[in-house]
């Protein structure tokens, strides 16, 4: 059934590959569904961990997010099937609009229709937001991480790259001193 | 540029492009254009197809210009140049995570990750909100009504993205 299993990762992440809009992040709770409550591959906590690791790391977050969920499930071979799987689906029609569709953003038609689509966008990040603070904010060490990530990047315009490495360099120096106390 | 050139651009891009989303994009203008790959106003339309079409918008470029310049064996370069920097990383991040799943700096690393992932995630939806809901000095009351509409469809009556997607893209053919 090992076949079966690269399939099942292919198609799944395809899937969201067709609908994953204004980038990955909207998506994240819809993998996370999907990977633990349905096919029930990953634990969730586990599956907070990789969606925490993968935005992280450089690169497009779904593609992270696939590379991480596929090699969890079977290894490399999972890790490159599902990212396959996730890019076809843009590859394709990036292709088809170079080919036969220069000037698709110019038409009335399709602007219009993006402009209720982009609003979907906005309820699908906050959807995503909303409940990963319900999973991840537990205690008030967690709310002022969370707190002061926001204001570093909202109003004094720290790159994500920068505030995570603060981040880790910090949690690290926390977890050390814990450790020297104990 | 040739083949090989690409593939290493794209590469180089890869492995800087972090936190998702639009960071990239300044990066992308400055490499691609100053090499020639793409025109200044391609670009700006390519970015404009890219909020049009699913996917990441540093690959979609990285496959249209590989495509323009080397047709089909373009497209497929670039878009792995662009894709397998990050596939190397977290495919080795997780297994050494997973290695040490249990060691307490692992724990605390992530415990201290986690709320700041939550962070990127709201900074992701304040900015893309204030494009959408604000037009110039006025809001937008079309585009929120759609956002809380919506928002209810997915959380509440959990309707699949892709229905919600196809039912309000055509609603706002209608409406705008």
């Amino acid at each position: 059934m090992k076949i079966r299993l690269l399939i099942d990762l292919f198609l799944l992440f395809f899937k969201i590959g067709i609908v994953s809009f204004g980038g990955g992040q909207a998506m994240l709770p819809l993998v996370k569904d999907e990977v633990s409550k349905n096919k029930k591959w990953i634990e969730e906590d586990e599956m907070i961990d990789i969606i925490t690791i993968a935005q992280s790391l450089p690169g497009a977050i779904i593609i992270n997010v696939a590379t991480a969920v596929g090699y969890k499930v079977y290894k490399i071979k999972g890790s490159i099937v599902s990212s396959l799987g996730v890019v076809i689906p843009s590859f394709i029609i990036i292709i088809s609009i170079s080919l036969f569709f220069a000037n698709i953003q110019d038409n009335l038609i399709v602007r219009k229709a993006f402009i209720g689509i982009r609003g979907v966008v906005v309820a699908l990040l906050f959807n995503a937001f909303f409940k990963f603070y319900r999973m991840s904010i537990k205690n008030l060490y967690n709310a002022f991480v969370f707190i002061f990530s926001v204001i570093a990047m909202l109003v004094f315009n720290l790159s994500p790259m920068i505030l995570i490495v603060i981040i880790v360099t910090l949690s690290l120096f926390i977890s050390y001193l814990k450790r020297r106390k104990s | 540029m040739s083949l090989i050139d690409i593939f290493l651009m794209f590469f180089r891009i890869g492995l800087f492009s972090f936190g998702g989303g639009y960071t990239v994009i300044s990066l992308l203008q400055k490499e691609l254009v100053s090499n020639n790959l793409i025109r200044s106003e391609d670009f700006i339309n390519m970015v404009a197809i890219s909020q049009i079409t699913p996917g990441a918008v540093a690959i979609n470029i990285a496959t249209f210009v590989g495509f323009n310049n080397y047709l089909f064996v373009g497209a497929v370069i670039a878009t792995l140049g662009i894709v397998l920097p990050s596939l190397l990383i977290v495919i080795f991040v997780i297994k050494f995570i997973t290695k040490f799943k249990s060691s307490t700096y692992v724990r605390d690393l992530l415990k201290g990750l986690s709320p700041a992932i939550v962070g990127l995630i709201f900074v992701a939806f304040a900015n893309i909100a204030k494009i959408e809901f604000i037009e110039g000095n006025s809001i937008n009351f079309k585009v929120i009504l759609i956002s809380l509409i919506s928002y209810l469809c997915i959380s509440k009556f959990k309707i699949k993205i892709g229905i919600v997607i196809l039912i309000f893209g055509t609603v706002s053919i209608l409406i705008f």
